[in-house]
Order: structure tokens, then C-alpha cells, then sequence
């Protein structure tokens, strides 16, 4: 028979009490909690009447795993009045007794009130900028378009804008949760924290997992390219390394500093592998000039090709979307010279090259070379080629195929 | 801000200072309260570590000493000055109700 099991089960801070009886019922059956790490370790028992409570520490931080000063300091107090400790991680702290005549941990409700809202209103603070960012980041940027030529890399960027309005239903909802507590209060009224809604608790779960199917889909990028060896590898060490450094440290329930340690060791470890993955690409830079990594590109939304002579160059992007072509049209039109005093250069609209080209649009930039940007309603091309354009090169350019 | 902050005292906050009048170790509060309150007033060990935390912050009482995890406190002036403000409205309190529900 097992003599301990793991269960994956997430609480929130406002779901305490739906914690606490979650625990009692598992110790009626037997199962007795004996720490938490990545998920809950039970360990088997007695089937018994154990009385749960769950504070929440606001002078524990989130990456603790384990007994910190602070919380040995608590666990003293509540051992005083007789509650004996069983663990704690991040700002959980979980006692239990036998005792049915034991104060309860927290015999004023509002400052457990203040306390969970506290915690639990930093994390959505803090998840609503980190996620609004990175949304605003994707979606203001000019230059994701080349992106849109990689399936994991748009289907990325599409789980990480869609986690966004995810963190402001979690924001929203945690606002209304304490607007109706906070009146509770005042009217004499009880505080509840019990087990969330399941919309919630769903959302919560794909806000959660997000990055790591992030990090998923571009390890899959990674492996579909012609010099995986080189690049790859070092990439997926890249990513992987502090998943698992961090995962690791939760399983292991190390201390704050140790925690701390690891974190700066996962730091060095990723600075390293950038370090190293730079100098290969330099040294492979003359081998690639030749032969491009985006040679050809093709995702559900969009292909590339890339057609290279000595004088000219050629990308030819087809895609039956309008709004992205558009995006490449956009990325394409403001250039930046190197160096950060170095200004921007529009390319300009020219309605004589239009005619010539017998394109919707057609703009040129000076770009190190001169840059013509032809739009087409199911392909976008940009052709460098500082020569006369006569009708021969328009033609051959007007002909070159994509080639899937 | 202490003076704002605890403007009243709440019930335990009240009986925690009246403890700390005398310096004592922040576990044995908790039976120091339940005692001067005769069974009344319970204070659970989480409302007590955030009190006195609240308390230390603010000035109101002061770490005297600390031997290993037992940490001693004491009222400082300023907790007593307001102990004694919140004893003269309580003390006011009464006596206004006394006016009128004794005689009535």
C-alpha cells in the first residue's frame, strides 16, 4: 500500500478556508499533508479529526519554500497557543490540532481580511503589468511581422496577448472580492474564503501555464531549424535550465538564500549559453551569408522566400491575409540605421513606381542599399537593387514564385 | 501616524498594551490577556504576531530583550499615552451611560 502520495492541487490565498477543509477531509480519509513542493505530499495515517487553519504571512515572500525566520518566529506563537506547525510555502502558513477548544489563529477578521487582500492583490498587480507588457510589446511592435512566419512563434505571441484580458478578469474579480468584504466588514458581516469559481479557477490555471507553453513552442522553433546543432541546443538549454533550476528549487524546498543562490546560478548559466551561442553564430556568420536561416519560412499564416544575387536581393512573402502583409508593409517602411542617436528613415510612397510596377503600392527607402517596397494583394516584396529598373527586372522580379 | 492609525483601540490592542504595562515575553500574551480580561478576550497567535508587529513599527511598544526566539516587549511613553487617552474616552463612556441608564 502507498505510504505517500502527491496530489496537484493549487489554492489561492482567498481560497484559506476552502484549503483547510480540502485538508481535514484528507486526513479524515487517512491522507495527512506533509509538505508542500511542486504539488502537496500526503503522507498515509490514522483516519483522523484534525482541525486545519491557513495564515497568510504577509512577512513571508513568494519564493519561500520553507521555515524562514520570520515564519519559525510565527510558528512559535501559534505553538504557544496550540497549534502545532506542519509547513509552509510561499506566504502559506499551515497549521493543525486536535484540539477543538484551541483559539483560531486569527481572531481578528479584519486583519486576516487585510492580510490575504494584501497578498493576493500584489501578485494580480504584478501579473497584470508583467502580462500587459508583454502584450503591448507584441502588439505595438513594428517589427513582429517576420514573426508571423513561424507557427510557434504566432501561436506564442497569440497565448501570451490572449493571457492578458485573462489577468484583468483575475484583477476585476479580485477588485469586486474585496469592494463586497471590505462592506461585509463594516456591516458586521463574515468574510468568506472559499473555493473559487471554476471560470476563475481555469483562467488562473491558463495564465498560469502560459509562459511554459511559450517556452514549448519556441524549443519547437528551435528544433525545426537546418543548424539546430548549432543554435539549438544552447537555446533549449537556455530556456529549459531555469524552468527546471526553479522547479527544482520548489521541490527541494530550499531556504531563501539557497533559493536565492540558485536563482543567480540559473542567471550565470543563461548569460553563459548567450555568450556562447553569440560567438558560434559569429564564427558561422560567413557560412550562413550565403545560405540564410530564413531562406524560406512558411507558417499557417504567411511563407517567405529569399532570392540572393551579387547586386540584388529579393523577399517575396505571400500571405491571403491583408493585415499581414500590412504588418510586413509597416516593419518594412521605417528603417533605423545602427547606433542610438541614428534616426529613423520612412520610406516614401511613389505613385510613378506604383504605375511601373502595377502594384497597390509601391514605396522606396535608401537603406545601405536602395529599397523598393512592392505591395501586391497576396504578396509583399522587398527588392534591394541599387541599379535602373527597367521593364526586364520587373518582370523577372514579378515572376519569381514562392516555393513551397 | 500611530496616533492616527489607532485612534481607537480595538478590544485586544487595548488589552495587549495593559499586558505590555509590564515587560513580558510575546508568546505569554496571549494567557496574560485571557487573564486580565477573565476569559473574555481571546486572542489568536496570528491577530497577536500582526499586533505586535504593528505596534513595534509604530513606537507603541519596544523589543526590550531577546533570548534566543523569546522576544520580550514593553509599552514605550507613546503606547501609554495612548492607553490612557483610549481608558479616559472608556471611562467617559461609562460615565455618560451611567448618567442615564442608572437613574433612569
Amino acid at each position: 500500500m502507498k505510504k505517500k502520495k502527491r496530489v496537484w492541487k493549487f489554492f489561492q490565498y482567498r481560497e484559506c478556508d476552502a484549503f483547510a477543509t480540502y485538508l481535514e477531509k484528507m486526513a479524515e480519509d487517512g491522507w495527512h499533508l506533509d509538505h508542500v513542493g511542486i504539488g502537496m505530499t500526503f503522507r498515509r495515517g490514522k483516519p483522523k479529526k484534525v482541525r486545519y487553519e491557513i495564515e497568510v504571512l504577509t512577512k513571508a515572500t513568494e519564493w519561500d519554500m520553507n521555515l524562514e525566520p520570520n515564519t519559525e518566529d510565527f510558528a512559535e506563537f501559534c505553538a504557544a497557543a496550540g497549534w502545532e506547525y506542519v509547513c509552509s510555502y510561499r506566504k502559506f502558513c499551515i497549521f493543525k490540532t486536535e484540539d477543538t477548544t484551541v483559539v483560531p489563529l486569527e481572531t481578528d477578521p479584519e486583519q486576516r481580511f487585510e492580510n490575504t487582500a494584501k497578498s493576493t492583490r500584489h501578485l494580480k498587480i504584478v501579473n497584470l503589468i508583467l502580462y500587459g507588457l508583454c502584450a503591448a510589446m507584441l502588439l505595438c511592435s513594428d517589427h513582429f511581422a517576420y514573426g508571423l512566419l513561424y507557427t510557434p512563434l504566432t501561436l506564442g505571441a497569440l497565448l501570451i496577448i490572449l493571457a492578458f484580458p485573462c489577468t484583468i478578469f483575475e484583477a476585476t474579480e479580485e477588485f469586486i472580492w474585496e469592494y463586497t468584504s471590505r462592506k461585509a466588514l463594516r456591516t458586521g458581516g463574515v468574510v468568506s474564503y472559499p473555493q473559487a469559481k471554476p471560470l476563475l479557477k481555469i483562467i488562473q490555471t491558463f495564465r498560469t501555464i502560459i509562459p511554459y507553453i511559450a517556452i514549448l513552442l519556441l524549443c519547437l522553433l528551435k528544433i525545426q531549424e537546418p543548424n539546430y546543432n548549432k543554435t539549438g541546443i544552447p537555446f533549449l538549454a537556455m530556456c529549459i535550465v531555469p524552468v527546471l533550476i526553479d522547479f527544482a528549487a520548489m521541490e527541494l524546498r530550499l531556504s531563501r538564500e539557497r533559493t536565492f543562490i540558485f536563482r543567480i546560478v540559473s542567471i550565470v548559466t543563461l548569460m553563459t549559453l548567450i555568450a556562447i551561442v553569440s560567438i558560434w553564430q559569429i564564427d558561422s556568420s560567413d557560412d550562413t551569408f550565403e545560405e540564410p536561416d530564413f531562406k524560406e519560412a512558411k507558417s499557417f499564416l504567411a511563407s517567405m522566400n529569399y532570392y540572393h544575387t551579387e547586386y540584388a536581393s529579393c523577399e517575396i512573402i505571400e500571405s491571403k491575409y491583408d493585415w499581414v502583409l500590412n504588418q510586413f508593409w509597416k516593419t518594412n517602411s521605417r528603417k533605423k540605421f545602427p547606433g542610438p542617436l541614428a534616426p529613423n528613415v520612412e520610406a516614401e510612397v511613389s505613385q510613378q513606381e506604383m504605375e511601373r510596377w502595377d502594384a497597390l503600392s509601391v514605396a522606396t527607402v535608401e537603406f545601405f542599399q536602395k529599397e523598393y517596397l512592392i505591395l501586391y494583394p497576396d504578396r509583399f516584396i522587398v527588392f534591394r537593387y541599387d541599379g535602373k529598373i527597367t521593364p526586364e527586372v520587373i518582370e523577372k522580379v514579378k515572376n519569381l514564385k514562392i516555393q513551397n | 501616524m500611530a496616533r492616527e492609525q489607532f485612534q481607537t483601540l480595538t478590544e485586544p490592542m487595548y488589552y495587549i498594551l495593559l499586558a505590555l504595562t509590564d515587560e513580558c515575553c510575546g508568546v505569554d500574551i496571549m494567557d496574560k490577556v485571557l487573564r486580565l480580561s477573565n476569559g473574555r478576550v481571546k486572542v489568536g497567535p496570528g491577530t497577536l504576531y500582526a499586533m505586535l508587529s504593528k505596534f513595534e513599527e509604530n513606537d507603541v511598544i519596544q523589543l526590550t530583550s531577546e533570548e534566543k526566539r523569546r522576544k520580550n516587549y514593553l509599552i514605550t511613553e507613546k503606547g501609554r499615552e495612548l492607553l490612557l487617552e483610549e481608558f479616559d474616552r472608556l471611562k467617559t463612556l461609562v460615565e455618560d451611560g451611567r448618567k442615564i441608564i442608572e437613574q433612569g
